[in-house]
């Protein structure tokens, strides 16, 4: 994948690359209408006594979406993860940072940009059964029309050939995402080593969409350890960097991972 | 209104609140801020650090409310800071939003902005919908706009879902669940230099 940046918008942006990147996939949006926390209802009427300093910013924000109580993040394995993103946060730097670094410096952009289509295009089988497990029946022709189109027209998915004649590239969908849309919630919060966030709704979909990834239909072991190294070390260079963003403007590193994970899969099973 | 002001300009600011409605079109402003953000980063010859932050700041604090971001960024916690810390908790947090972000920016490809609808939230409140397009992915932005001042200024940005101030409002309450607010002011002092 290309070395590009993305710091334009302030960190709270990586938090969601930082998503992407971990997932393989980066979600491609659309404007919903509404997006993150519902509005909240304003007291309009000034005698309300909506707080305790009196004065006119709880007369705009009112009992605002992150009044007391609906703020709280349900974490009951808040100790298990904390020792985990703590593994991971040394793993990251002492570890793969090095690694990555290494890779960055040897492998050529336009390489990793290739590469990284190909994994993508590699991704295609678990988003067209997924946009086809939600009803999303474009979308779901959309993603099959990429899948045959790179990896026939764009020599085994190194070239992305179908994207620039589509009105509209659909967001990614994956198995954590339809079991979300088909009402099932999310569960704990929970960080995996290496794997890094996720839910536990979002750890079974993770082992369903196994079964669709082809690379683990790769006959030779060798082979299929070689291409998802390739496909993480790949990855590494956005992953890194995004995570130093994240941790970089972070108080409580930990809690702003989650609060970003947590919200930005929410989003994507809502759209 | 709420209680018997003890200093006449809060009461002043809620009579202008009260009465006055913002002239400008609050989107039209801040696509012009967004875009002198962008113009700004990606100058041909690029400024100094110190250059860039203050232009930053000056652009940035034009249109974005610190004071509302911070406070509403600690909640229910800002009434255990004093009037002392809550002015040095503004301070420090907007320059941490404002230099973390001016310092480990090193984009190469300028992101297009496409924006969306308004919507009104209440009579004082609106969010501003935008999408920005980057190496083909395109990433929801929302920014939420209240009358504060007497004019339209951003008191949230909601990234792909992810909303800035509640993403502090997380961490803010992780730390303050076993520390001091005088704590708190410490890390953000150390994480600020």
């Amino acid at each position: 994948m290309k070395t590009y940046p993305i710091r334009f918008l302030g960190l709270v942006s990586s938090f969601a690359l930082l998503l992407a990147g971990t997932s393989g996939c980066a979600s491609k949006s659309d404007l919903a209408p509404t997006v993150g926390e519902p509005a909240a209802p304003l007291s309009q009427t000034s005698n309300e006594s909506a707080g305790d300093s009196g004065d006119d910013f709880d007369d705009i924000f009112g009992e605002d979406e992150f009044s007391a109580g609906q703020d709280a993040q349900d974490d009951p394995l808040e100790g298990f993860n904390r020792v985990m993103y703590g593994l991971n946060d040394f793993l990251y730097t002492y570890l793969l940072r090095p690694v990555s670094k290494g890779y960055d410096a040897v492998v050529p952009d336009v390489a990793q940009e290739r590469i990284g289509n190909f994994f993508d295009n590699l991704g295609g089988p678990v988003r067209i059964v997924n946009t086809a497990l939600q009803g999303k029946w474009t979308s779901s022709g959309r993603e099959l029309e990429r899948f045959l189109v790179n990896s026939t027209f764009g020599l085994g998915g190194l070239y992305k050939v179908a994207e620039p004649r589509m009105k509209e590239v659909p967001p990614a969908e994956d198995l954590g995402q339809t079991l979300g849309s088909w009402g099932i919630g999310e569960g704990a919060f929970v960080v995996w080593p290496l794997l890094g966030p996720s839910t536990l709704r979002d750890t079974v979909g993770r082992f369903g969409d196994y079964w669709l990834d082809p690379v683990n239909y790769v006959e030779q072991s060798e082979w299929e350890t070689g291409l998802k190294v390739t496909n993480f070390l790949n990855q590494s260079p956005r992953l890194i960097r995004n995570y130093e963003d994240l941790k970089s403007a972070a108080i409580d590193p930990y809690a702003a991972w989650r609060d970003a994970y947590l919200k930005s899969r929410r989003k994507a099973v809502e759209e | 209104m709420l209680k018997m002001p003890i200093s006449p300009l809060p009461f002043f600011l809620i009579l202008l609140l009260g009465t006055t409605t913002a002239q400008a079109d609050p989107k039209e402003e801040l696509r012009e801020t967004v875009n002198s953000v962008l113009v700004e980063l990606y100058r041909e010859v690029p400024a100094t650090p110190e250059e860039r932050k203050a232009t930053l700041r000056t652009i940035i604090t034009t249109r974005f409310n610190f004071e509302a971001i911070a406070r509403r960024a600690l909640g229910r916690n800002w009434n255990r800071f004093d009037e002392k810390e809550q002015a040095r908790f503004v301070q420090l947090f907007t320059t941490l939003l404002i230099e973390t972000y001016a310092d480990r920016y090193d984009g190469k490809i300028r992101p297009e902005v496409e924006w969306g609808d308004s919507i009104e939230l209440a009579r004082n409140r609106m969010e501003v919908h935008s999408k920005v397009i980057l190496d083909g992915q395109a990433y929801s932005v929302i920014y939420r706009l209240a009358i504060l001042e007497n004019r339209w200024q951003v008191y949230d940005v909601i990234i792909e879902g992810v909303s800035l101030v509640g993403n502090y409002r997380q961490q803010f309450d992780s730390v303050l669940s076993n520390g001091t607010p005088a704590e708190l002011l410490q890390t953000l002092t150390e994480k600020v230099q």
